[in-house]
């Protein structure tokens, strides 16, 4: 059965995001208080993460910097220390939002195959945050290095008035350094933005709570690997332009690596990350033996990550641990891989549906700027998770 | 060849306190950039914010963030835009960026300011990226004082810019999500700093029947899909242009005086001044050329054509040194009849005179074009590439057969004064002033080329974890200073030492046998001595 039907495309845009950007914006209106409601009360630990991610949208209603500063109070579960941050920046806190949104999406691709998919019964995020496991080390590496990129690239789109120079804590002069020595990096900035702003909350967590089981100091390393990974992994670009353009002068910059190389990035290091226990004196040491003060050992750890508990079942629901289970997850029956139904459902078993899908087919694509699509209508099987 | 020059008959205590002296004063060079200058250029990366213009472009407005007058697009992948030209799209970039909200200033300190664009395209399925696609870009420049009202731009240039986009992509990477890696194209260039802030509006038009009918002539048809354009603006920074015009300042009246110095030295001569005075004269000339601070003229006005004219200056000084060498080395040849006669010299010399007019051809076609036009390329049509490719061949293969015939030519002369040693002909004063100067030639050039190779290496790590602690980033003026102050000084010394010798040119004249009696005489054995005794050993 074949409906003919053709569609105009144009090539600045995203065929599979072809939406009304206001009719997203509506449906985000709606469903914001319903993110934040049953997060503020019981998970702490994550629903600053989540109201912040919801900035993103807020950025969009408000459109500009108006009212920004009433922002601050209705974020649930910031820190002291980063209300005042937020306060203080406010005009960075949709970045920040941007930031951490596009990060929980780069991991909910990563994962979108594991048992695990980075999603909870609530909302992007559960209490996943509260434990210290493989998967929060990814969470929080990848959203504090998703902030320290979307500062930076506001800073280069030139909506962030107050982006720091050079060397902070001499911005009266900065007139004169910029003029003597040029502009630090946005890649620093974002870099230190994302430090100070993520990285505060554990702090105070150290000095409230001092038998956390050292998951502030967990966290707080997977934050800097995840921001350090960010900066190694900006590609350096130059261009020569002495004499006749060669190359006695040079200047280069760095780049920004996209989330998805992020998001690439980060999964190498969550199949590789360390299992740690805290000693006695509340410093982190490795499960095998190898401490932390070894020198060879440290150069090399700083960017990989560690955890200290390990991972809950993700087979079962269980709101306790935040877990959603993998009951009604879309599986592939003949994948060995993770997402096969032998080992995304768990050994339960699996569901199998057939359903007609209407979909573009045929596409021709004519230069320029234009895709001539026909709309067919498959029967495809679904298996599903029992 | 030019009897009793100083370095003959200077002492070796006092030859080795100039070069100590020298050394101290290249040292303080070195220092001077390492410790003075900032890094030579700076880079401000813009990433530019998209706008919608529903006029597209037809009342003329311009677009810029500080004070806002933008409808922001948030993501292109979401707009859905009213027709298919895409004009009313557009790119803005307002140059420089505020920082610790402040909005900066570029200043007439800094030079230049060069313009790359780096095209984001994202992997598309549908929207295919073709290899060596034409991408055109509709750009306007916008100008505007310090006194003027913050949305009073001037139009500075408004032209349509073609580029061809190169970009690759690994074939494991071929998804949506993933993007292509481009290369950076060249923008614009301006060769004065002259205004505090710039403003890029730029639109990527496309027109639908024509790349219907002719896709791959028409620009823009194959571009891909196109997720972010950045700018990333290159100025020289203020501190090393203060330094760097403070050097060339204290400089130039030296090498003037020296230059003058050896002149009148020359002119006392009862002879005719020989080919390889004439050869050191006009290489302490180009030096006054190419030391003149004429930059401090753009603080104060606009001039866009000082870019080119401080390549040509490099350039000559370079033609004029490498024809030096060349003259240097064919005099010491003593057998040979033409000697004293650059006409002998031609052939060699037309390799110079070619490669330095192949690369003013290029220079022209370049930063000539761009005084007219900022946001020309000669590499942007078939025929400039063309024209550009044969000029930096050409300029190549002449300077590597410049390379292998000087390198020829010092075998031969090494030869010849082993041969004539070995007879006892030949003075031991000329082979000193060989020796001297190839030695310290040698030296200058290892460094220099020790100093491009440690400035490439600093730039490279500039990347990495620990990037702020390399020295090599910081010093990277420091070699800067370090090898403009040494090729001074080689000059400088050459002048100084390479001058007839105020003990020998009043009785002196052109006869070398005279001369020989001269040696002998008890008037310069007194210097000659120490310095005869001092060498031979070296030599022997």
């Amino acid at each position: 059965l074949l409906l003919p039907l053709s569609s105009l495309y144009l090539p600045l845009q995203d065929l599979s995001l072809n939406i009304d950007p206001s009719s997203i914006r509506m449906v985000l209106v709606i469903f914001l208080p319903l993110f934040l409601l049953p997060l503020a009360n019981s998970l702490l630990d994550v629903s600053w993460w989540s109201s912040v991610a919801q900035l993103n949208v807020g950025s969009m209603l408000s459109s500009g910097s108006t009212g920004m500063t009433r922002l601050c109070p209705q974020l649930e579960g910031l820190s002291p220390g980063q209300g005042r941050i937020c306060e203080l920046f406010h005009e960075h806190m949709p970045a920040v939002g941007a930031g951490a949104f596009n990060a929980i999406q780069e991991c909910q691709h990563q994962f979108r195959n594991g048992r695990w998919n980075c999603s909870t019964p609530i909302a992007h995020l559960g209490p996943i945050h509260k434990q210290t496991t493989k998967e929060a080390a990814f969470t929080y590496a990848i959203l504090s290095a998703g902030v320290a990129h979307e500062i930076g690239r506001r800073c280069k789109q030139g909506r962030l008035p107050s982006c720091g120079c050079s060397e902070e804590g001499r911005p009266t002069s900065i007139k004169e350094d910029w003029a003597w020595t040029g502009c630090g990096d946005n890649v620093d900035y974002g870099y230190r933005f994302s430090k100070d702003f993520i990285d505060v909350r554990e702090k105070e967590y150290d000095s409230k709570r001092s038998n956390d089981d050292g998951k502030s100091l967990v966290n707080r390393r997977n934050n800097e690997a995840g921001r350090k990974l960010l900066k190694k992994h900006s590609s350096p670009k130059c261009k020569c332009h002495g004499v006749s353009g060669a190359c006695n002068l040079k200047t280069c910059w760095l780049q920004l690596p996209t989330m998805r190389r992020m998001g690439d990035v980060l999964s190498k290091k969550y199949h590789n990350a360390h299992r740690v226990i805290i000693n006695s004196r509340g410093n982190m040491q490795f499960m095998n033996g190898e401490t932390m003060n070894g020198k060879r050992s440290r150069r090399a750890m700083l960017t990989d990550l560690v955890y200290l508990e390990d991972s809950p079942d993700y087979c079962r629901q269980d709101r306790s641990m935040g877990t959603t289970g993998t009951i009604g997850r879309e599986c592939k029956k003949d994948s060995n891989g993770s997402d096969g139904c032998d080992v995304l459902c768990c050994g339960r078993g699996y569901n199998e549906e057939t359903s007609l899908t209407k979909s573009k087919c045929r596409c021709k694509f004519e230069w320029c700027c234009q895709v001539v699509c026909d709309t067919c209508l498959n029967s495809t099987t679904i298996h599903t998770c029992k | 060849m030019a009897d009793g020059a100083v370095i003959e008959n200077l002492s070796t205590r006092k030859l080795l306190g100039i070069l100590a002296a020298l050394g101290l004063a290249q040292a303080a060079f070195f220092a001077v950039g390492a410790f003075f200058a900032p890094v030579p250029s700076s880079s401000m990366d813009f990433e530019m914010v998209k706008c919608a213009d529903q006029t597209k472009g037809a009342a003329g407005h311009w677009f810029h963030l500080r004070p806002p007058r933008c409808d922001l697009i948030e993501s292109l992948a979401t707009y859905t835009p009213s027709s298919f030209d895409l004009r009313e799209i557009v790119f803005i970039a307002q140059m420089p960026h505020a920082r610790n909200n402040l909005q900066l200033e570029y200043s007439p300190w800094f030079q230049f300011l060069l313009g790359l664009v780096h095209v984001e395209v994202e992997y598309s399925d549908v929207f295919k990226y073709v290899p060596g696609a034409k991408l055109m870009l509709e750009v306007r420049m916008g100008v505007r004082t310090r006194e003027s009202a913050p949305d009073a731009w001037e139009e500075y240039a408004d032209v349509n810019v073609t580029r061809t986009l190169d970009c690759t992509i690994d074939p494991s990477k071929k998804s949506e999500g993933n993007f292509y890696t481009c290369d950076t194209l060249d923008l614009f260039e301006l060769g004065s700093n002259n205004y505090p802030f710039y403003l890029l509006n730029v639109r990527i038009p496309i027109d639908t029947e024509a790349c219907r009918r002719d896709p791959v002539a028409t620009p823009n048809c194959q571009i891909g899909k196109i997720n972010e354009l950045h700018v990333v603006a290159i100025h020289q920074n203020g501190g090393f242009t203060a330094v760097w015009l403070w050097l060339k300042t204290l400089l130039c009246p030296i090498v003037i005086a020296a230059c003058y110095w050896f002149n009148r030295r020359l002119s006392l001569l009862p002879r005719p001044r020989l080919l390889l005075e004439k050869a050191i004269l006009a290489l302490g000339m180009v030096l006054v050329l190419l030391d003149a601070p004429l930059e401090w003229l753009s603080l104060v006005a606009r001039l866009p054509c000082l870019l080119l004219l401080s390549d040509l200056r490099q350039g000559l000084f370079y033609t004029v040194l490498f024809s030096f060498w060349l003259i240097f080395a064919g005099e010491h040849l003593i057998d040979d009849p033409q000697l004293n006669n650059l006409s002998a010299y031609r052939i060699n010399l037309s390799l110079v005179a070619v490669a330095s007019l192949a690369l003013l051809v290029y220079d022209m076609a370049e930063r000539g074009m761009q005084l007219a036009d900022p946001f020309y390329s000669v590499w942007s049509s078939e025929w400039g590439a063309t024209v550009a490719y044969i000029s930096i061949y050409v300029a190549l293969a002449c300077t590597l057969a410049y390379f292998v015939f000087l390198f020829y030519k010092i075998v031969v002369v090494w030869n010849s004064i082993r041969r004539k040693r070995a007879a006892h002909l030949y003075r031991t004063s000329e082979n000193r002033r060989l020796k001297f100067l190839m030695l310290f030639t040698l030296l200058c050039s290892a460094l220099t080329i020790a100093a491009y190779f440690m400035r490439q290496f600093g730039e490279a790590s500039l990347h990495g974890d620990s990037a702020d602690d390399s020295i090599l980033t910081h010093s990277t003026s420091a070699f800067f200073t370090g090898t403009f102050g040494m090729w001074n000084i080689y000059v400088l010394l050459l002048i100084a030492m390479y001058a007839p010798s105020h003990k020998q040119y009043q009785g002196a004249h052109g006869l070398i046998d005279e001369n020989e009696d001269l040696m002998s005489g008890e008037e310069r054995g007194t210097e000659s001595n120490p310095l005869t005794t001092f060498l031979k050993p070296a030599q022997d």
